[in-house]
């Protein structure tokens, strides 16, 4: 989660993919840490963000390197939620 | 805030039509190329995916010896009404070696490929510091112009 004075990030790196749960948690977990006016002006872009993931599953996960940018409607300071894989292959359960 | 109608996007059915992707990705490849040729001692290669084949990012290049990379994430005016917007990025990872990174989102319109174009010439021709493009940027977007939806 990043832009607009935030800098917050959920990483993994276990042996196995991240399933769309534990990215919807990963989302969730951010989510959380933001103040509350932050919180509102990204809500959507977590609803894209948990989107994207679970089209990867349909399609059976993507393959490193991916950085996908969710980015809020007009905003001039980058608010944004970047998912980022650098290995290995990502969401496919 | 500026409010203006919706200017004429190049390439609109990209994520449609894979003609259309290959020849806005060709675009921004040469673009880029163009740049770069300039510093003939520098290597950039090709780095990330586009899963979805939506243009976010369609197009990216790194160079392992400058621990830099440049992404271009190629919008719609659904997506984001803002028509241009840039931002440096720390971070990456080992594998690529990635450290900073120039990121343009925008809308494919004229304007946007100058506004681009600028700035990539300050960090891949001119190499300017992650603090010079973060001016950069800033100076960049406060004047993009927003369309109506």
């Amino acid at each position: 989660m990043q832009g607009g004075g935030i800098e917050l990030s959920e990483a993994w790196a276990a042996a196995q993919p991240p399933s769309a749960a534990e990215a919807r948690a990963m989302i969730a977990r951010l989510m959380d840490r933001l103040p509350a006016r932050e919180r509102r002006l990204r809500a959507v872009i977590a609803v894209r963000a948990a989107e994207f993931v679970e089209h990867c599953i349909r399609r059976g996960g993507v393959e490193a390197q991916v950085i996908r940018s969710f980015k809020v409607d007009g905003d001039r300071k980058a608010r944004r939620l970047d998912i980022e894989v650098h290995a290995g292959k990502a969401f496919t359960s | 805030m500026k409010i203006e109608p919706r200017p004429p996007i190049l390439f609109a059915a990209f994520r449609q039509d894979p003609a259309e992707y290959a020849a806005a990705q060709s675009l921004w490849q040469s673009l880029f190329d163009g740049i770069a040729a300039r510093r003939a001692s520098q290597l950039w290669t090709d780095w990330l995916n586009d899963p979805l084949r939506d243009g976010n990012p369609i197009f990216s290049r790194r160079n392992s010896a400058r621990r830099s990379a440049v992404v271009i994430n190629q919008w719609l005016p659904d997506d984001d009404a803002l028509m241009f917007q840039a931002w440096m990025k720390k971070g990456g990872d080992a594998g690529s070696g990635v450290t900073a990174m120039l990121v343009v989102s925008c809308h494919l319109t004229p304007g946007s490929i100058i506004a681009a174009q600028r700035l990539i010439e300050a960090y891949v021709g001119d190499g300017r510091s992650f603090a010079a493009m973060v001016d950069l940027c800033t100076k960049a977007v406060r004047d993009a112009p927003k369309i109506r939806k």
